[in-house]
Parts: C-alpha cells; structure tokens; sequence
C-alpha cells in the first residue's frame, strides 16, 4: 500500500489539471495544465500579467481556481489553503525577504517548525545542531549560531530556502529567488536547487531571466494572457523560440494617439552623474517638457531608485539633479516646492490618507500658486473640486474619505494633487499597479493630455504593454545603469524585454 | 481619440492581468463615512455625559448650574485643559510627550525661586516659557533626526524633571507671596475668572489653529500617514519639531498657572497630570495611533473631567473616588467607540459581535484597529 502510493508519487511532484481562475472583469488563467517529476526543475515563464502569479497563488493555497484541480504528489490539494499545501509539502520562497533579523541563523532556520525537547522546552543546544545538519545538507558554508542580521540579503535567501526545506518538501516553488542576488550569491542558490533536484525535490521556478533558465531548468512552460502556449524541454529549445512564444507578434500593441508637439522641447530636469548606491550607477539623462518618458527594467535594475532621485525622494550621493530653473533637487520638500510631483508605487501606503477626506488629499502639501495659510473649510472645498474636475476623478462628495473610491480613482486624486500644485514634472512609479483596465486607460489619456499642455512626465513601468502604449522615450536599465533608449514608437514588449535581460537581437525585432 | 482609448480598453480588457490584485470589493462594501459622522460619534456621548451629570448634580444641589460653579469648573481644569489641547497636536502628528506634568511641576518651582530672588514678573516668565521652547526643541530634534520614540524619550523627561523639581525646592512648596502673576490664578477679567478665561481663549485659538490653518491638516497629515505627508512635501522634521516646541512652551505656561493657583511652587503640583491629560485627550475622540481627533472632542472631554470632579465634591462623594469614575469612563468610552468601529468596517454581522466585543479590548490598548486600511472605520454613530 504504502509502496503504491510511493511509486505513484514518484511519477508527478506536481499536476495542475486544467485549472482557470478569473477576477473580477479579468480572465487570468484559462485551461492551463501543467505537470513537474519529482527532482525537475521546471521553469515557469511569461511576461507581467500573463498569469504566474495567479497560477503559484493556485499551487500554494492561496487562490482557490474556478475550476480544474491541483495535485501534488498524486494528492488533491484541498482546500485550497496554504496550511493544506504545506502539509503536502509544498514550500514557497517568496521575492521578498522574510527573516526574523534578532533571531540567530539556527532560529531562522528552525523557525516554523521549533523541536522540543522533554518538557516541551526548547533546547538552543539542539536547534543550533540541527539547523547546522541541514544548512550542511545543503552544502550552505553559514554558521547556525550566527545573528541574522550579520548576513547579506543572499544568505538571508539561503536561510529562507533551508527553512523551507527543512522538512520534507515535494515541492518548492521559487519566486524570482535572483531578483536581488549577486552573480556569485545566484552561483550558490543554483548548486543548492542542484541539490534538491538530487535529492527528488521538484522545483518551480519563475524568472524573468531567460539565461537562468537555461542554466538550470529541464522543462518550461510558456504562459501568455493567461493561457498556457508552449511546453518545452530545455535542451531542446533557444532563447528566440521561447521568447517568440512569450509574445504574441501578431497581435498589434495598442499605441495611443498623441497631438502634435512644438518641435523644440526644453529640459524640465537633468540629471547629471546622479548615483543612488548601491542599485543604480551614475546616470546622465534629461527629461523634457512634453514628452513621457518611461523608466523599463527588471525589479532590481534601479528604476525605482532613478524614480526617487527625480522626485527627490533620496538625494544623489554624487553628481546632480536639477530642475528647470537650476535649482538642485536634493529634499522631497524642496522638490515639491520646485514644482515635481511625486506618485509613489504605494499608493496606499506612501499616496494618499487613506482615512481622510479626498479634499485634503487633494490640497496636501506645498502648494505652488495655493500656498495659503488659511484654510477656510469653503475655500478649500472650492480649490478640490476644481482640482478634480481638472484632474478627472469623478466624485459625488469629496469630503468623503479617499478610502471610499475604486483604485483608478484614488491615483487620480494623487495625480489631481500634483495638478494644483502646478507641478512641471511627473513621476509616478508603476501608475497603473491595482487599477482596472478601463480606468488605466483613462489615466493613459489623462497624462497624455497633460504632457500636450507641456508637463513632463515620468513613468516606472514593468507592464511593457503599458510603456508602449504611452511612452515617447523609452529608457531601459540593467543592474543599476542604463543600457538603451528606444523611441516610444519603435517599443515593442519583445524588445524592451531583450534589452532588459541582455538577450542579444536576432533581427525578428519588429521596428 | 475617446473612441479610440475605450474601444482599446475594451479589448485590452480580455487581457488578463495576473499582477494585479482584484478590484477590492471593500471600497464600495464600507458604508459612508465622513469626518462629520467621526466628529459626531465622540461629541455626542461627551455632551450626553456633560448635560446628564450636571442635571443630576443640580437636583440635587441646585447652586450647581450657576455662572460661578462653572467658572470655577473651568479654573479647575485650566491647567489640565491647557495641557490637553498641546497633546492633541501631537496624538494627532502621532507623537505624544508624557514629561508635561513633571514639566508643569518644575517650571512652577523655578518661577517660585526665581520670583523669591527677586527676579522681576516679566523676565520670570519670559525665562519660562524660553524654558519650555528649548525643552521642546531638545524633544523635537531628538524625536525628528534620531527617530527616538516619544514616548520613551519623554518618560525618561517625565523622571528628570520631577527630580529636578524636587532638589530646587529642596521637596517643600515655596510660597510666592505677591507679585503679577497672582492676577493669573486669582484675577477677574472682563468679569470672570482669568483661568476660565485663558482656558477659553487657549482653546478658540488651538481650534483655530488646528481645523482652520495649512499647519494643522498637515499636522493631520503627518499623523495619517506620515511617508505620505513627506512625499506630498510636507515638510515632516519641521512639523516634528513644531509640535514638541507647541507642546512644552504650552506645559511651561501652564506650569506658570499653576504657581499662581496655588500661591506657591510646589514640586508636587503636576504628578500624574500627564496620565489625565492623555486620559481626556483620548476621551476627546484622539486616535494615539495618530490622525484622529479635534479641539472640540479635547475641550469636552477636559470639561467631562471638570464636571464629574465638580459632581463628586456636590455630591460629597470623598476624593478617592475621583479617579475611579474618571478612569471608569475613559475605558467605557474607548471600547464603545473600538466597537463602533469594529462594527461598522469589519464585522457587520451579528455573528461577528461577540468577536467584536472581545477584540475591542485589543483595539483600545493599541488603537490601531480603526486605520487598518481604512475600512476599519465607518459609520457607527447608531450604535452609541
């Protein structure tokens, strides 16, 4: 009995069985089948929005698919919980860091799954012995009784992949585990994957780097607008034939129309030699009145960090920036005042106050041409809602508070903000992260609007879609330095992804 | 061009989007909500409370509701009522400053050595209160550029100066015998009680100050979310640093009040006041998570604080049971108000009542319940 379930175990570490999952007004996996053996490394690839995210949601528990099953370890996983995943050995290393940072290495490692001794006490001695047997296993050089904190972020990784192997996984999904590795630190990430695979763990792996992927999967699957396109072996493919699947070329990327601007455009912010250690090396770049530029990169390539050396956020540690005027930009306040807005990623967060009333959203902060001291209720109410209607967010009573609006609508307040504060230049970071399609759109229109009244404007984009549709100017970089311009109009996702991960152009780029 | 973008979002629509995270349902689920609904939801038990005492009181001893018992209700808690309405600036920035009471203490006692040396009146308060603005400072940068949480910091201020109140007057009250300042503890301005008076006047100008300026919505900014505020160029250090100066400049005055109430400098003048201020503060509708709060809720709850003190010596309760009504209600206001909230953002459903109940007393230790992604709050002015 037992033996039958092992061999049938053996076969599939994990099958997903036509499963599809929608959200509200998006289709975001449809029919998808897939299967790893055990010891397999299986990479999972597409671009931003193609349905990875949903279909690992899937796998660990986390989403429950409309229909289709997932089996893991010939098992069903039901429910669909992230208790019952983990209880069929399903272990996720997340892109983001997930340490205890005063706890010791030993207790990290450990950290879910504490043995104890008699008494129910936990002994440090053997918490630390253990840990150091698995980190060993692993062929990991890191001493148990280390602090956390003394690690880098790569070790910090590794500490996560030992926990999440520390018991018996059949399964271990990674979410771009390289996203913040050095070239050597993903060395040792990929001898340990090496080792699980010899030790009969699965491996779903999920890179935006088609390299890594060569390196170190068997098979892939291709997802594209939620479907799956391609099921490969490795060995028997090329980079060209992967990425041809990736994007659809037949399918014409939508490009808004744009009016006609003046021929010479002048600077609106310059950045010269302008670093922000240690993601983004110096950078020479300027950005002009009238003209989106956009801002293209994996999450680690710096764009962020470019973003908040325009807006001010950080100041550069060498080198310059400055506005129009000349005047440096070094302080978000003193930024603000010289006329840059600022739309941060977090919108919920870092945006907008959540729990107050969208006028005072609205009238935040220094505001050139409304610097009044004075608030009279009235008067400010008045301001907003000229702000608004300026800005597009349509809205009953804007002494409502922000929480209460959709997300399109809450980034227009943002944008409606920086709009009175008569602001020259944009920044936003991911503009469009959480907003509904119809209503990115809209904010698509409303920036091009804007820059024909001359603002330059300041896009962060991962959604190539996104960048093609609206950037006049598209700048690309690579670990923290800025490897190619590309004009808006030649942008085509295939492209932008190439150069983004430094895949050499085969001449089936579409100008 | 329209054309063209919806026709364009509209297939765009078929894409699907797995980055994204649904259209959260919430933002529409959350009943309205406004300021005005908040505003009326801690005022409207205060007042209850106000009007419901003072009329018992009265039936009982007419000479209650007369001009001068609420004259003298408000000199009582002039100090107090000074005090809380700095403290509302900082809950509300999300600061708080626990040294006031020993403050209040310490300035009272060096005026009084001070005015014994035969110092003249104006450069005794003129020293005092520069007194209260460097305090402020030293709290404010500390607070702004080595991010120290304030409420650590100033209970180590809290222990100083106690001390140093007691090793200047050598642990015994000085006696002021006369001078200017006795005008402000026992004058008759405009023909009532100058404490009443400053009480009033500090508060009309603090509300003002708070509801009705740039400074006090970004003061509400900055304590809504304070990484917002910085990067919508509020200029956070410097509204930091203000709020502490605001403060303790406040609580120097006060302590100045207080020596001329008492006619004399006594180290023991402001012990445990900080705990009443913060007491009615949050009474006042303060969210000490910051970004929630308002002059008016402050006002009453320090009048809530007068009134119930008042009753009690009316009433010949004895003294040592001030504190427990005070107290009694302070916990009955937070949980009513937790569950309010509770209520009317997360659990709707009386299924999730009784886990309201229990998690409320969860929710009024750290108050961060009601901002949870700002759903955690609604319309709950039914259920008081």
């Amino acid at each position: 009995m037992r033996a039958q379930q092992a061999t049938g175990a053996a076969r599939w570490a994990l099958q997903v069985e036509r499963v599809s999952k929608s959200f509200p007004g998006v289709r975001a996996l449809h029919d998808v089948t897939l299967a790893v053996r055990p010891g397999e490394v299986h990479a999972l690839l597409g671009e931003n929005g193609a349905g990875k995210s949903t279909l690992i949601k899937i796998v660990t528990g986390a989403e429950r698919p409309d229909a289709g099953s997932v089996l893991v370890g010939g098992a069903p996983l039901h429910p669909y919980s992230p208790r019952a995943a983990q209880r069929l050995g399903v272990r996720v290393l997340h892109q983001e860091r997930q340490i205890a940072p005063d706890l010791s290495v030993a207790q990290n490692v450990l950290l879910d799954n504490l043995p104890r001794g008699r008494l129910g006490l936990v002994s440090q001695r053997s918490i630390v012995s253990r840990a150091q047997a698995e980190l060993d296993r692993l062929g990991l050089d890191l001493d148990a009784r280390a602090p956390a904190t003394s690690l880098s972020p790569a070790e910090q990784q590794l500490v996560e992949l030992a926990r999440a192997v520390s018991r018996q996984a059949s399964l271990v999904v990674m979410d771009e585990p390289t996203a913040s590795l050095r070239r050597d630190e993903v060395r040792t990430l990929f001898e340990v994957i090496g080792n699980l695979r010899s030790t009969g763990t699965a491996v779903l792996y999920i890179s935006h780097h088609l390299h890594e992927v060569f390196e170190i999967a068997d098979t892939a699957t291709v997802l594209r607008n939620g479907e799956r396109v391609g099921e490969l072996v490795v060995a028997e493919t090329t980079q060209e034939e992967i990425v041809t699947l990736m994007f659809d070329r037949d399918v014409a990327h939508t490009r808004l129309p744009r009016r006609p601007r003046p021929a010479e455009q002048t600077v609106a912010l310059s950045l010269r030699g302008a670093c922000a250690p240690p993601r983004l090396q110096p950078v020479d770049l300027d950005v002009r009145h009238g003209e989106v530029l956009a801002l293209c990169g994996t999450a680690d390539s710096g764009t962020s960090e470019l973003a908040e050396l325009m807006a001010g956020v950080r100041a550069p540690a060498a080198g310059s920036v400055t506005v129009a005027g000349g005047s440096a930009v070094g302080r978000r306040t003193r930024a603000a005042g010289s006329g840059i807005g600022f739309v941060p990623a977090d919108r919920k967060g870092s945006g907008l106050l959540l729990e107050r009333a969208i006028t005072e959203n609205v009238v935040l902060g220094r505001l050139r041409g409304h610097a009044r001291w004075w608030h009279w209720p009235a008067a400010v109410l008045r301001t907003a809602r000229r702000a608004l209607r300026r800005g597009g967010v349509r809205v009953d009573d804007p002494r409502r508070a922000v929480s209460t609006l959709s997300g399109g609508n809450q980034q227009r307040v943002v944008i409606a903000r920086w709009l009175l504060a008569d602001s020259g230049v944009l920044v936003l970071d991911q503009p469009t992260a959480g907003v509904d399609i119809a209503a990115k759109f809209e904010i698509y229109q409303q920036l091009l609007d804007l820059t024909a009244e001359g603002l330059a404007v300041v896009v962060v984009s991962s959604d190539y879609e996104e960048i093609c549709c609206l950037a006049d100017r598209v700048v690309v970089l690579r670990d923290g330095a800025v490897v190619g311009e590309v004009p808006g109009d030649g942008a085509t996702p295939e492209r932008l992804y190439q150069l983004e991960i430094n895949m050499q152009s085969t001449g089936g780029v579409r100008a | 061009m329209n054309d063209l973008t919806i026709e364009e979002a509209a297939t765009a629509a078929a894409r699907p989007t797995d980055r994204r995270p649904p259209p959260t349902p919430t933002a529409r689920a959350v009943r309205r909500q406004s300021p005005t609904q908040n505003f009326a939801r801690t005022v409207v038990p205060l007042v209850a409370a106000i009007v419901v005492l003072s009329l018992y009181s009265n039936s009982q001893n007419p000479a209650f509701l007369t001009s001068s018992n609420w004259q003298n209700i408000l000199s009582q808690v002039c100090v107090l009522g000074i005090l809380a309405a700095g403290q509302t600036f900082l809950i509300i920035g999300g600061q708080m400053d626990l040294s006031v009471g020993s403050l209040v203490s310490f300035i009272g006692v060096l005026a009084a050595t001070r005015l014994d040396a035969g110092w003249s009146t104006t450069t005794v308060v003129v020293v005092c209160l520069a007194l209260g603005v460097a305090v402020g400072l030293l709290w404010g940068l500390t607070v702004a550029f080595l991010r120290v949480p304030p409420f650590v910091l100033t209970l180590g201020g809290l222990s100083v100066f106690a001390s140093l109140a007691l090793v200047i007057s050598d642990n015994r009250p000085i006696p002021v015998l006369d001078g200017g300042l006795t005008e402000l503890g026992f004058g008759q301005w405009f023909g009532f009680r100058a404490p009443a008076v400053i009480l009033v006047v500090t508060v009309v100008v603090l509300g003002l100050l708070l509801h009705f300026t740039r400074f006090g919505r970004n003061v509400f900014a900055l304590g809504s979310a304070p990484r917002a505020a910085y990067l919508a160029g509020v200029p956070t250090r410097r509204l930091t640093i203000t709020l502490f100066v605001l403060n303790s400049t406040l609580a120097a005055a006060a302590g100045l009040i207080m020596m001329s109430r008492l006619a004399a400098g006594d180290p023991r003048s402001g012990e445990g006041l900080e705990l009443s201020v913060i007491a009615v503060t949050v009474l006042g509708g303060a969210a000490l998570a910051g970004g929630r709060g308002s002059m008016v809720g402050t006002f009453l709850g320090v009048l809530v604080f007068g009134v119930i003190n008042a009753s009690l010596t009316f009433l010949q309760v004895p003294g040592a049971y001030q504190s427990l009504v005070t107290g009694g209600i302070l916990i009955f206001a937070v949980t009513v108000t937790a569950v309010a909230d509770l209520r009317a953002g997360r659990v709707a459903t009386t299924q999730g009542r009784a886990a309201a109940f229990g998690t409320a007393v969860a929710g009024v230790v750290l108050r961060r319940g009601r901002g949870d992604a700002g759903n955690g709050e609604g319309s709950g002015a039914s259920s008081l």
